[in-house]
């Protein structure tokens, strides 16, 4: 016992020079330096939105332009909805078309070619947010309804975590347009999440219900 | 001692240490100074410790004005390397800026081919090293870049094999974790069933672990430091083993370290002290050089051995019980936690050995006087490593 107490700092020494040097310390220190950004997936642009003061009386239907979406994991959505394989866009057309039936009038969904869209930046005389939004481009229009939400682009992604959970979201710029003064009555990006097949809700039903938010386009409750 | 000695010595003195001045200013002149010939060290400082977000477009300027001074048998990045610095490129810069830097990147994507069947009859500077393309790996946002692409007006097929590209990029070269392997496969699978005419079919790499795990070997073992310098302050404790009283050791005391290191030699200015509570006020205060190797060198650890010379002062109830000059051994570990490519945080375990005497109450005692100490500090100096 005198021993160890005559050699004990030499015993502490020893001891702590092998935790130091070990490989597992050296690896969780690696491991710690290599986490150079937790925000990876997360845009640089933020989530906003911009709504006309004023709205015209919305009558007959609207129509809703989108483009395709991109979606990064098929992986875990062949998984999730067998019925779709490798099939995202129709599922979110399918899912898209569920959301709008809440909506205060009736709204046509259509999935046009990306190049049909142009992206602007903000108007300086609005107040709203510095955001890109889409618009149509001018020669392409040939449907009748007077206001027109675009949608574009969207982007999913699920990812995968170690510890199993996925998480998914979506991001999508909008704009809101009254094609007969060719005044724009919103614009925005939005962020919807929900991917699993057990769950009520679902990302393209929910960026619908983000981008009509705080318009006449929200069907008022009884 | 004489007056006409004493200027003698301390002139000597001055003189020593103006030549030591004037060594290390040297050895840092010729440290911290470029070689002009080595093309893949000046490839590595443009790409990786040159290339900053504030200046980005400057940067780039300055690495092709290195390709314009290579001869015709020689090309100065891999395909995968410009592709993945002009990605980060766009993400270390602003909206308004990016117009250009996405032209090229599109462009590399629509010659890939063509540029990867060119280069490969070249001679690549700096082939077999991998941390340029895993540094740019470890720091890509591609989360935001796949947005970003989105609101180009290129199409939709172009946009998702940008995504699916540049992940197995960054998967190949240590980016993230090995389990999105498996997702990328699957993703590439998926496009190849949607897109089955589609132009780049045969153009993405195949999903390797291997370049991650090579490019990672490659950035642990990398020689670390040409020359450093480091300041440390810590804590030690006193255990005399020998004859000693069992007063004469402290408790908990001091320590502060300057050190220079110069490749593997180490030079250390030392300091350690304490005070006992027990009644016979016990101190110790002492002061040495020492001069050694380092024994081994990673990023994260090193180990250094030392011999050194130590002047140790002892006294009880503030009476000097002795002053000696002994020699003795050290070894110490440090654990380095990198902040800039050359600054380091480095917390240091030290256990020192040595000769020691003294006399107290008409009795001498001898034996060996051994020190654990703990430290912290900052290391910073001429570093080799990748980022």
């Amino acid at each position: 016992m005198k021993i160890l107490k005559k050699y004990s700092l030499l015993l502490v020494c020893l001891l702590a020079m092998n935790l130091v040097g070990c490989t597992t310390m050296i690896q969780l220190m690696i491991d710690i330096t290599n986490i150079t950004s937790s925000e990876r997936y997360v845009d640089d642009e933020p989530v906003a939105a911009w709504n006309a003061p004023s709205w015209p009386h919305l009558e007959g239907a609207v129509r809703l332009v989108y483009a395709e979406p991109i979606f990064d994991n098929y992986d875990y959505f062949n998984e999730e909805w067998t019925g779709y394989k490798d099939n995202f866009t129709g599922w979110f057309k399918d899912k898209l078309k569920d959301g709008v039936r809440d909506a205060s009038v009736s709204v046509r969904i259509e999935q046009v070619n990306d190049n049909l869209f142009e992206i602007k930046l903000r108007d300086s005389k609005l107040d709203g947010p510095k955001l890109r939004y889409p618009v149509l481009k001018s020669n392409v229009v040939t449907f009748s309804e007077r206001v027109v939400i675009c949608v574009a682009p969207i982007v999913a992604y699920t990812r995968n975590h170690e510890v199993g959970e996925r998480k998914t979201s979506l991001y999508a710029s909008y704009s809101i347009v009254d094609r007969s003064s060719n005044k724009l009555l919103a614009y925005g990006k939005v962020r919807s999440f929900g991917f699993d097949a057990l769950r009520g809700f679902n990302m393209a039903q929910m960026m619908f219900e983000e981008i009509i938010k705080g318009t006449p386009l929200v069907k008022e409750k009884l | 001692m004489p007056l006409w000695r004493r200027r003698f010595f301390v002139g000597v003195m001055m003189r020593c240490l103006r030549s030591f001045l004037f060594v290390l200013l040297f050895l840092g002149s010729w440290a911290f100074a470029d070689d002009p010939q080595d093309l893949a060290s000046l490839k590595h400082k443009a790409l990786i410790v040159h290339f900053s977000g504030t200046s980005t477009l400057t940067d780039l300027e300055k690495i092709q004005e290195l390709s314009g001074s290579l001869d015709s048998s020689q090309v100065l990045l891999s395909f995968d390397e410009e592709f993945l610095l002009y990605c980060n490129a766009i993400q270390n810069i602003y909206e308004d800026e990016r117009a250009p830097l996405w032209n090229h990147v599109l462009f590399l994507l629509d010659k890939r081919d063509s540029i990867v069947d060119y280069r490969s009859k070249k001679k690549l500077v700096g082939a077999d090293n991998y941390r340029e393309e895993r540094h740019f790996a470890i720091n890509m946002n591609y989360g935001a870049l796949r947005h970003n692409v989105a609101y180009l007006d290129i199409p939709h097929e172009t946009k998702e094999f940008f995504g699916i590209f540049l992940e197995r990029l960054v998967l190949n070269y240590g980016g993230e974790v090995s389990g999105e392997f498996h997702k990328s496969e699957v993703s590439w699978n998926s496009f190849k069933n949607r897109y089955p005419e589609s132009r780049w079919i045969n153009s993405l790499p195949p999903a390797s672990k291997s370049i991650a795990d090579k490019a990672e070997e490659q950035h642990v073992k990398v020689a670390p430091k040409i020359l450093h310098f480091a300041l440390l302050v810590g804590l030690d404790r006193l255990d005399n083993i020998g004859n000693f009283p069992e007063v004469a050791d402290h408790g908990t005391g001091w320590s502060i370290e300057l050190e220079i290191q110069f490749f593997t030699v180490v030079m250390q200015l030392v300091g350690y002290g304490g005070d006992s509570d027990n009644e016979a006020r016990f101190r110790d205060v002492t002061v040495g050089y020492a001069f050694g190797l380092s024994l081994f060198e990673s990023r994260y650890f090193t180990a250094d051995a030392l011999l050194g010379i130590f002047s140790s002062t002892y006294s009880f109830d503030f009476v000097d019980v002795g002053k000696q000059w002994s020699p003795a051994f050290k070894l110490q570990a440090d654990l380095l936690l990198p902040v800039f490519s050359f600054l380091d945080l480095s917390l240091r375990v030290e256990y020192l050995i040595g000769y020691s005497s003294f006399k107290y109450e008409g009795k001498s005692y001898s034996g060996a006087g051994q020190k654990l100490a703990v430290s912290a500090g900052i290391q910073f100096g001429k570093t080799l490593r990748s980022e």
